[in-house]
């Protein structure tokens, strides 16, 4: 308290040698204030003040911290002269892609950068709409996707005719499901999951290189899409890569992939085919080969020395069909 | 003063006892009071503009007082008076309502804890995770608050501002729970040759141990940029028993090596065409001085050896 009043009285002295201009006359008043037990609301909340509004004069004062605080502004005091500065904690931020100005942003003045994400500029900037609830979660979409073309039958819509290794094993792949788990992410770059055939290897899974069959039913001419091996695991020492069969014949095959490499691109004809068998292969870094169906002696840690992050995750994504 | 420094007191202990007696609103009881008030020709800026009000702001039992109106006014609010119920009703559009979501691509979970606002009647969306569903690096300039996508005019894009997309040697490894580079020092900027450079733009790293293996980093600049530039050498922390090289890929083909550079040698500086290239390579080597003997990325270093490596301020244009 005492130490208040001084400061009081440091505001005093300033005011009455540095006063220039406006008001009234300097120094301690009395004055009379009507109390009312008047509620502050801002935007439908009350605020709660430790020091009370009051009418005075036909204006309802409040301390300016409340005020402030409930404002989302900051309130600081200046002794010389006697000032008030109050400024809004949220301030408007410039924002630039690729030295293009986009409309601005907003930041809370510490961590946070939000930029209106929604607004037409940058849906075409990025090329990205976002869709949020009411619960903030936010869902981004590409605006043309996914990236084959709207005629192709996407792989995913087909049922499984026959499940191979860890794609047999219900608990891994629950009803034969073989997309959607996880974002497919290669090189910092993000994959529509539910258009990508997603196997993983986590440590200590009793891992079987698996493959899958479709019945095309002969109606088809090219299946496409693009391998690699997907950033979760992306320092994995190994290589993986796809053969894909035809009623028997191999039809091709992506060569082995490895991490740090751009997705390996698909285009295989599969014209006339019954049924199309997706086969995996691994290759470890002493180029020790598992074929589908044989069991994968996957290390036991990672090479980040994690036993918990998934040792290896592959992406066959946007597999479709023409 | 004294005197009235017991007015105030006594007045804070009759806040209390109203609090009290009327349960519910901790205020005093309705009615008229006087009041000591100072008054001090206080001036009031809202976000930096000078309000000019009939109402004299005043000091009162250690608060600035103001008459609403003036704040919320200044502050862009609109302020109703409801003389039936004695509310204050401050309508402000600029005040921000903050959620935390999960982030989703195509509806699976990138991640929780998304920052999105309403304010002033416009949704925004944390930078971060348009940047980071984007694949585009970001930069915070705070001082002026602006935010850069994909770069960053005159002074170019951080390199750490990328994600890394392959490491080797000790950045494979996990390091307190993270793996990926080391952009800076935790005891000081980078100093080569007596100068400091930009700790936080710089990628550093010192062996420990005998199980260090010489690191490299891979990102993937997606053939948007022209130039890397950055500076280059051992810290001067290092023991001076070794030389650190270099080396620099785009797309798996060298693009430029570095002299082996010595502890108290001045950086080298590197500026590098990077036009078209995807995917950035940054290697480091180091050459024992007594023996020669040259380990290269991902190979273990003796651990008799001290290096401390600096790349400096590396960023793209």
């Amino acid at each position: 308290m005492k130490h208040k009043m001084m400061v009081m009285l440091g505001v005093l002295t300033s005011a009455v040698i540095f006063a220039t201009s406006g008001y009234a006359s300097t120094g301690l008043h009395d004055i009379r204030a009507s109390f009312a037990n008047i509620k502050l609301i801002v935007n439908n909340n009350m605020i709660k003040t430790s020091a009370e509004p009051f009418i005075y004069n036909h204006n309802v004062y409040v301390p300016i911290s409340a005020v402030a605080h409930a404002l989302q502004a900051s309130a600081k005091w200046v002794n010389r002269p006697a000032s008030v500065f109050v400024n809004s904690t949220v301030q408007p931020v410039t924002v630039y892609d690729n030295g293009q100005k986009l409309p601005s942003g907003i930041t809370d003045g510490s961590t946070f950068y939000d930029v209106p994400a929604t607004n037409p500029a940058y849906v075409s900037a990025f090329g990205l709409t976002p869709t949020i609830d009411n619960a903030g979660n936010v869902s981004y979409e590409g605006q043309t996707p996914p990236s084959f073309a709207p005629s192709s039958t996407a792989l995913m819509s087909l049922t499984p005719t026959k499940l191979i290794g860890d794609f047999s094993n219900s608990q891994l792949y629950p009803a034969g499901q073989l997309s959607g788990y996880w974002p497919a992410t290669v090189l910092g770059t993000m994959y529509p999951g539910q258009f990508t055939i997603e196997w993983a290897v986590t440590p200590g899974q009793n891992a079987v290189v698996p493959g899958v069959d479709y019945n095309l039913q002969g109606k088809y001419t090219t299946l496409s899409g693009s391998f690699a091996i997907d950033d979760l695991s992306k320092n994995f020492d190994g290589s993986v890569q796809l053969t894909f069969v035809g009623d028997g014949n191999v039809l091709g095959s992506t060569g082995y992939v490895q991490t740090g490499q751009q997705p390996v691109p698909v285009s295989i004809s599969v014209t006339g085919v019954q049924t199309l068998e997706v086969q995996y292969q691994v290759k470890s870094a002493n180029g020790t080969i598992t074929n589908m169906g044989s069991t994968y002696a996957a290390p036991s840690v990672n090479p980040d020395g994690s036993k918990t992050d998934p040792i290896l995750v592959t992406d066959f994504m946007n597999a479709a069909l023409q | 003063m004294a005197k009235s420094l017991r007015f105030v007191s006594s007045y804070a202990v009759g806040i209390v006892l109203g609090g009290v007696v009327f349960g519910g609103l901790t205020y005093a009881s309705a009615g008229i009071r006087t009041l000591p008030a100072h008054f001090a020709n206080i001036g009031i800026h809202v976000n930096n503009k000078t309000i000019k009000t009939a109402a004299e702001p005043f000091i009162y039992n250690s608060n600035v007082y103001v008459p609403i109106s003036t704040i919320a006014h200044g502050l862009g609010a609109s302020v109703a008076w409801n003389g039936k119920t004695h509310e204050v009703l401050v309508n402000d559009k600029n005040v921000a309502s903050t959620k935390l979501g999960t982030l989703n691509y195509y509806s699976l979970s990138v991640y929780s804890g998304t920052h999105t606002v309403l304010y002033g009647g416009k949704t925004y969306i944390a930078g971060f995770a348009l940047a980071s569903i984007a694949n585009v690096p970001y930069y915070i300039d705070s001082a002026k608050n602006t935010m850069y996508f994909g770069t960053v005019p005159q002074a170019g894009m951080p390199l750490r501002s990328f994600i890394d997309v392959r490491d080797y040697g000790d950045f494979a490894k996990s390091v307190q729970g993270m793996v990926g580079p080391d952009y800076g020092w935790t005891d000081g900027a980078p100093k080569i040759d007596g100068i400091l450079y930009s700790n936080a733009n710089s990628i550093v790293w010192a062996n420990s141990g005998s199980n260090s293996q010489v690191p490299g980093v891979m990102y993937n600049l997606k053939g948007n940029y022209s130039l890397l530039t950055g500076s280059f050498g051992l810290d001067d922390a290092s023991d001076a028993k070794e030389e650190a090289q270099l080396t620099i890929l785009g797309d798996g083909k060298q693009l430029y090596q570095s002299p082996w550079q010595a502890q108290g040698a001045p950086a080298a500086p590197v500026s590098v065409d990077v036009s078209h290239v995807k995917l950035l390579t940054i290697e480091f080597s180091v050459m024992q001085n007594s023996t020669k003997k040259v380990y290269t990325m991902g190979q273990a270093l003796p651990s008799s050896l001290r290096v401390d490596i600096d790349f400096a301020d590396v960023r793209v244009h």
